[in-house]
């Protein structure tokens, strides 16, 4: 017999797969025998000759002693049959011998495992393990009518009611069982009676009005549901309700619950004209919600089960009888050590029936094997890491919507407890998410089987779950993120409460909000008249405060800033001269050198009169920078303007620091920053007119931002190892994080926070392929050769083709005409070797927020245009365009370039920054220093991709990545994942 | 050959003589005389009258003497000594009894072929024997025309009931030794299973291996010269492979090869005797005494007339015709049992093997074994019955009650108790297959002698 790849599923002349299934016929057989007198029934004898016939071909795939054995008699024992009844065998009874080569391929409809969801009726066949369970609530059925079943949740306790209990009352385990009307299965939600309706009403056009008639019934007569089932039945009627802990979760209206629970009651003690049987289950948690409706209470103690964890024979049940039917075999000691990681866990059926479908898909034709159980990480975190598994291959985009439907449908609870929500498709598509990113996003979790997707009439109709509570247990990141989520809504609380106390105090401005409280009040947008209220009156008073501050600073500083204004004035001109000389000829340089040298005298006799000041180190420096800067531009004129590397002495980066010294701090919050630094530019901004500096009238923060953005060309320089140009960052105080009224806002950019940032350098460009593969070369190879051996420094064209970066065995080079393209799927380890080597380091978080932001709080690095594709590489969908057309070179878009003259600081490739991830500020540093903590194993990149989305260019957009990947095909989001280079000033 | 031997009418006196009883032929007498008085070639001719298969008395390199000592063993114990007997006189008609009877010097007789010793023996006078004596009679009426040419009409009902009550024989010994041989197997695999742990084991299995061997050989003897010796051509290589596996596995202490023999041995056991059942109830059904019954009664309807109605002959006669029909009725009771403790067997076997597994298969197969048993036991008031009622009960509450190690050792009591039984009337089925031997032996010779 050839090899069969692919098993087609049993026919009449396929070989059994298993003893089971040679077992199930053999008993179909012997039924049939019994039914009626077979002896002169041919087709009977022909069924029995095809059976020996198959189960004599089965022993290919059967390697096992015993199974061999057992098969063996049973094909004697039919064998005796036929010659009893004087018919002749087939020739051949000797079960075929076993061949390892022709043990079948499984096909994966066989699956006999559910993963996270609960059995259903339809896998009563594949159900084992609760045997004596089943066999107690069948007694209990007997003697009440009223059925609860309790239980933790993943003890199983639906499994058991609805592939345990309700296929055996179908087949008649009790008297006339089988001719009960067993209704659909029930789960409350939000609406029980509106559902039970549902449920009982009629399939007719007239269905409508029928359900509003009777759900109004419903709510006013607790008879009813018993008169509905009475007058549709006769006979016995089951009803079961399944998780029913939603009737005190997801029901809000106590007096749905409440006529919901009694008609369940009055159905459950009608005796006449037939009696009448409620089952339902429910999570052990919530036990004491019954103790608020007693009657209901008091009748379902009496019929209370629990379920228990099982037992080690009962685990084995489960685990091997569905196997042992589809000949699905386990290597030697697997199911032991399976038992022995889930023995006495109530809770951890949902664990094991996840990674016995991880064991099955990764399978070996009909074997599970210890290679697959390593591969999925054991029982307890098989399910953890294949929720992680997903989430680290999704590009950044679809992480965070996974973020966001995940809280959509698992929300935290005042305490410790966690509410599932049944979400229609519709619901998730109008939380502003795209639509065909959601749906992406929900295929690959119903995929990996983390959510449930029960189909509605119209796809927008479908209801999505998630697919069990184990996966809030046991998923540390959805844990983290209700934490934070549990966090939002303490805060949420605590506003409230506050606002409501300071009404209740006669609005007394002592409890107003302040500092961190209000930063934080403000991340909240859907506030009540009171909390408005309050809002606003904390802010008018905290104004209030600043303002008197503000004055008394003013008095202090007049007579200083006075002076600093014109040393500014006079150095900001020498500057703007020596760049404009750089562009002029020689021979006005000279002429310019010669005013300069006049100017710097007149500044170094101001400066030495402003030496008692606060601003005398400013003046000092002032004046010794226009000396030296005079002397550095005619040694720089004297050079080609064509020269690598502009330098600016240690006094010129002094001097630009003097510059915006006076308006740092005054950068507070949004509001006084234009205030403040409109006003000291208007003293100390230089103007062009007539060549010469000038102050302007008026306050102008466009100019403000205009001089920033020139002083990072002046201060700019190109670095020696790799001739990045590095542009001159002018430190400041700023706001980091969303703004409160930013749409796009999401939770790790908040709470919003003053950040005070050092002045740096910083790569105007992404580091190229070209520069990446000079930098592998030098260093001798990326495989483990980043992050002191232990990373791969990024991925290369050995392991994906949505690279730039060659690798010809070991030597390292851009692929044709990309070599000025930006590298990508580089790891953190990678980029900060790499930074390193150039005598760098990576921007901080704050570092590189403050670069494509400044003052103005800009949502984009160009301002506030929405982006196009005049201003980023954006919204690329890599599988309808190539990856070699899509990208461009890294210092392409010059009209999306950020303040400080950065290129590409949005789109093109992430950037990684120095910074773990975290997922909110709470804790950030507000020095510009980087966050250090790992506490989700995760380091931030920013920027946004040349996949990304418009929302995620913005300044504030933050994602967290594992800094390393561990295997390229599961790394996707890597593709689109760069970086650039800081470097520190130093005195 | 002489003339002699192809005439139809065989002299008077000779039907008149008296044939001596196994216990009265010297075997060593018989062997000599046939030695003496036939070659080769005519030896080959007896044994193919006989229905015996010539080459199978022996090797190629037995000689003569041994393969007649064989034919003799053999047609002792298939009870047909008289037929051979009547084809050395009919051939050399000089032959006398005088010839081959024990005397002072030659006292060793043929060997006895006892019946099956039962638990409960039949009349003082067994129904078969009165047949036998009738069919005998029979032939003392051969002279009269009219009896000759009733039971020339009736040639063909004889013909067959012989040959059916041949074949009954064949088969029930072939069980029989089927029986024997699983008790061997039973010790066999009892030492199989101490191993590898026991090596005492080996030592038992010493002892045991021959006896089981002995047994195959048994088998095969008997197999060789049975009726249905073509059909068992293919077990019956089987075994003997079985039988060169468990020396050698035993030999060389090899536990694999005594485990792949033994398992090959129980498949054997295991299929055939319930073949050999469904055979031989086959047979029984196709033997229809009725029929001879009638014949003879309407042979005998016309002596009723003539001088020789009120004769012991047909007196003879009429009392083995009475007899025919109570032995029908005891072989019909009889092997309606043995089919029914057979299928019950087959039933048993079946869960004895998934045992170890759960009672999944018992559960599903008490279904058809309770109501099975209960048949059988229903009419029965014996102590034997009594007891397989109680385990009955006990069992069946055991497999409701789903006790697992109960209803395990509750079903192997079960299995003894009704294999005891099984046991019983499978004597007692042997007996009667052995009795009717006497009646085919006498059938043979009337056919012989109207021939």
């Amino acid at each position: 017999m050839s090899t069969p790849d692919i098993l087609l599923p049993e026919s009449e002349t396929n070989p059994y797969l298993s003893l089971v299934s040679v077992r199930d016929t053999h008993r179909e057989l012997l039924q049939r025998r019994r039914q009626d007198d077979q002896e002169n029934d041919e087709a009977f004898y022909t069924a029995v000759i095809q059976f020996m016939q198959r189960a004599q071909a089965s022993g290919i795939y059967l390697d096992n002693d015993s199974d061999r054995w057992a098969v063996q008699n049973l094909i004697d024992y039919w064998e005796n049959q036929l010659f009893h009844a004087n018919r002749t065998p087939p020739a051949e009874t000797l079960l075929a011998e076993f061949n390892p080569k022709t043990e079948p391929k499984l096909p994966d409809d066989l699956c006999p495992y559910v993963g996270l969801g609960a059995f259903q009726p339809a896998d009563g066949p594949r159900f084992f393990g609760r045997e004596e369970l089943i066999a107690h609530l069948l007694q209990e059925i007997q003697n009440r009518s009223l059925i609860a079943v309790l239980g933790p949740s993943g003890s199983g306790k639906s499994s058991i009611v609805l592939a345990g209990l309700l296929p055996r009352l179908q087949q008649g385990a009790l008297p006339d069982s089988q001719n009960w009307r067993i209704y659909p299965v029930l789960v409350p939600g939000s609406a029980p009676l509106a559902h039970l309706a549902q449920m009982l009403g009629p399939s007719t056009a007239a269905h409508g009005d029928w359900l509003i008639d009777n759900l109004e019934e419903l709510r006013q007569n607790p008879h009813h549901l018993t008169n509905l089932v009475n007058a549709a039945n006769n006979t016995t009627a089951v009803l079961v309700i399944d998780q029913f802990e939603e009737l005190f979760t997801l029901c809000q209206d106590e007096n749905e619950r409440q006529a919901f629970l009694d008609n369940l009651r009055y159905l459950a003690e009608t005796a006449v004209p037939h009696r009448h049987i409620v089952i339902f289950t429910m999570r052990t948690d919530y036990e004491s919600q019954l103790s608020k409706h007693p009657a209901f209470q008091a009748a379902a103690q009496e019929s209370l089960t629990r379920v228990t964890a099982m037992n080690a024979g009962e685990l084995r049940s489960a685990i091997e009888k569905p196997a042992e039917a589809i000949g699905l075999k386990f290597e030697d000691g697997l199911v032991d050590t399976l038992i022995r990681e889930i023995l006495g866990e109530p809770a951890a059926l949902p664990l094991l029936q996840f990674a016995l479908l991880q064991l099955w898909e990764n399978r070996e034709r009909s074997r599970i094997t210890w290679e697959a159980y390593r591969h999925i990480g054991g029982v307890m975190a098989a399910l953890e890491n294949t929720a992680e598994a997903l989430y680290t291959s999704m590009i950044p985009e679809d992480q965070i919507t996974t973020r966001r439907l995940m809280l959509r449908l698992v929300q935290p609870g005042q305490g410790l407890e966690v509410t599932r929500n049944r979400v229609r498709r519709r619901t998730l598509y109008q939380t502003g998410e795209a639509q065909d990113r959601v749906d992406r996003v929900l295929d690959k979790l119903a995929q990996a089987q983390l959510v449930h997707l029960s189909a509605g009439a119209s796809p927008e109709d479908d209801q999505i779950e998630v697919a069990h509570e184990a996966l809030v247990r046991n998923w540390l990141r959805l844990v983290d993120w209700l934490d934070e989520e549990r966090i939002h809504l303490r805060q949420r609380h605590r506003l409230t409460t506050q606002a409501e106390h300071w009404a209740d105090n006669d609005k007394n401005s002592d409890l107003l909000l302040r500092g961190p409280a209000l930063i934080e009040a403000q991340q909240f947008s859907d506030f009540n008249a009171l909390e408005q209220a309050y809002i606003d009156a904390s802010l008018e008073e905290k104004l209030r405060a600043e303002r008197e501050k503000e004055k008394i600073r003013q008095r202090e500083r007049r007579f200083s800033l006075t002076l600093g204004v014109f040393a500014v004035i006079a150095i900001v001109g020498v500057l703007f001269l020596f760049r404009a000389n750089l562009e002029t000829s020689t021979a006005q340089a000279t002429a310019n050198a010669a005013q300069i040298d006049a100017l710097s005298s007149a500044l170094t006799a101001q400066a030495i009169s402003a030496s008692s000041t606060r601003d005398s180190a400013i003046a000092n420096a002032t004046s010794t920078v226009a000396v030296s800067t005079a002397t550095a531009q005619a040694g720089a004129i004297e050079t080609s303007q064509a020269q690598s590397e502009i330098r600016l002495t240690e006094d010129a980066r002094a001097t630009s620091q003097a510059i915006w010294a006076t308006s740092t701090y005054q950068a507070e919050v949004i509001a006084t920053v234009t205030a403040e630094a409109a006003t000291a530019v208007a003293q100390a901004t230089p103007t062009r007119s007539g060549g010469l500096i000038r102050p302007t009238a008026t306050p102008d923060m466009g100019q403000l931002l205009g001089d920033l953005q020139q002083g990072a060309l002046l201060g700019a320089f190109f670095r020696e190892r790799d001739n990045m140009p590095m542009v001159y960052v002018t430190g400041s105080t700023f706001l980091m994080g969303a703004l409160p009224d930013d749409p796009d806002k999401r939770d790790n950019e908040m709470p919003l926070h003053k950040v005070t940032v050092s002045d740096f350098y910083l790569d105007a460009y992404e580091v190229s392929v070209q520069q990446f593969a000079a930098f592998l070369n030098d260093i001798g190879g990326y495989k483990n050769n980043c992050g002191n051996g232990r990373y791969d420094c990024a991925a290369t064209g050995f392991e994906t083709s949505f690279t730039m970066l060659l690798n010809n065995v070991g030597v390292f080079e851009a692929k044709a005409g990309f070599g000025s393209y930006p590298i990508n799927w580089v790891t953190w380890y990678g980029a900060q070797d790499y930074c390193r080597w150039t005598g760098s380091r990576l921007p901080t978080e704050a570092e590189w927020e403050y670069a494509v932001r400044a003052i103005d709080n800009r949502i984009y690095p160009w301002g506030s245009a929405p982006p196009d594709n005049t201003l980023a590489l954006f919204n690329v969908n890599p599988r309808t365009v190539d990856f070699f057309k899509a990208l461009q070179p890294v210092d392409a878009f010059p009209a999306g370039i950020g303040p400080f003259n950065t290129f590409n600081p949005a789109g093109s490739m992430w950037e990684w920054v120095e910074d773990w991830y975290a997922p909110n500020y709470l804790a950030a540093p507000t020095d510009g220093a980087a966050f250090l903590e790992d506490v989700t194993g995760q380091k931030v990149i920013r920027g946004g991709g040349w996949t990304s989305a418009a929302g995620d260019l913005r300044t504030a957009r933050r994602i967290g990545l594992p800094p390393a990947f561990n295997d390229v095909e599961n790394s996707l989001l890597y593709w689109g994942v760069g970086f650039r280079c800081a470097r520190t000033i130093t005195p | 050959m002489s003339e002699s031997t192809q005439s139809n009418n065989p002299p008077a006196h000779q039907s008149e003589d008296r044939f001596p009883e196994a216990s009265q032929v010297s075997h060593r007498k018989l062997r000599q005389t046939i030695v003496d008085l036939f070659d080769a070639a005519e030896v080959r001719l007896l044994c193919s009258d006989l229905g015996v298969i010539y080459d199978d008395l022996g090797g190629p390199d037995t000689g003569i003497s041994a393969r007649v000592d064989t034919l003799i063993l053999h047609v002792n114990r298939r009870q047909r000594l008289r037929v051979l007997l009547t084809m050395l006189r009919e051939a050399r008609p000089a032959l006398t009894w005088d010839q081959i009877q024990i005397d002072e010097n030659d006292p060793d007789a043929l060997p006895t072929v006892v019946a099956p010793r039962i638990a409960q023996p039949d009349d003082n006078t067994p129904d078969t024997l009165l047949a036998s004596q009738g069919f005998t009679a029979l032939i003392s009426l051969l002279r009269r025309p009219e009896t000759r040419e009733a039971i020339v009409r009736f040639q063909n009902d004889f013909q067959a009931a012989s040959s059916r009550i041949d074949l009954m024989n064949d088969l029930k010994l072939a069980h029989d030794l089927f029986q024997e041989l699983e008790n061997r197997y039973f010790l066999i695999e009892n030492d199989r299973k101490r191993l590898p742990g026991d090596d005492l084991a080996w030592d038992s299995l010493a002892l045991n291996e021959p006896e089981l061997g002995a047994k195959i050989d048994d088998l095969l003897s008997l197999v060789r010269q049975a009726v249905f010796a073509e059909e068992a051509k293919l077990w019956a290589e089987q075994l003997r492979k079985v039988q060169e596996m468990m020396r050698t596995a035993v030999e060389q202490s090899n536990p694999d090869q005594l485990n792949s023999a033994t398992r090959r041995l129980y498949r054997i056991i295991n299929r055939q005797p319930s073949r050999l059942n469904a055979q031989l109830i086959t047979t029984a059904k196709a033997l229809r005494l009725p029929n001879l019954e009638t014949a003879v009664t309407t042979i005998t309807a016309s002596f009723n007339q003539s001088d020789l109605a009120e004769s012991e002959l047909v007196t003879q006669i009429k009392q083995g015709s009475a007899a025919l029909s109570g032995i029908d009725a005891r072989l019909r009771r009889l092997t309606t049992e043995h089919d029914a403790w057979q299928a019950i067997d087959d039933e048993l076997r079946r869960v004895e093997t998934s045992l170890d597994s759960g009672l999944e298969e018992l559960d599903e197969a008490w279904l058809d074994l309770e109501p099975m048993t209960r048949s059988l036991l229903d009419a029965q008031t014996e102590t034997w019955a009594a007891d397989l009622q109680t385990v009955l009960a006990a069992l069946t509450q055991a497999i409701d009650d789903a006790v697992i190690v109960t209803a395990r050792r509750l079903f192997r009591r079960f299995r003894s108790q009704s294999g005891r039984r099984f046991r019983q009337v499978d004597l007692e089925l042997l007996s009667l297959c052995h009795d009717l031997q006497k009646v085919g032996e006498s059938l043979d010779l009337l056919l012989r002698t109207v021939k």
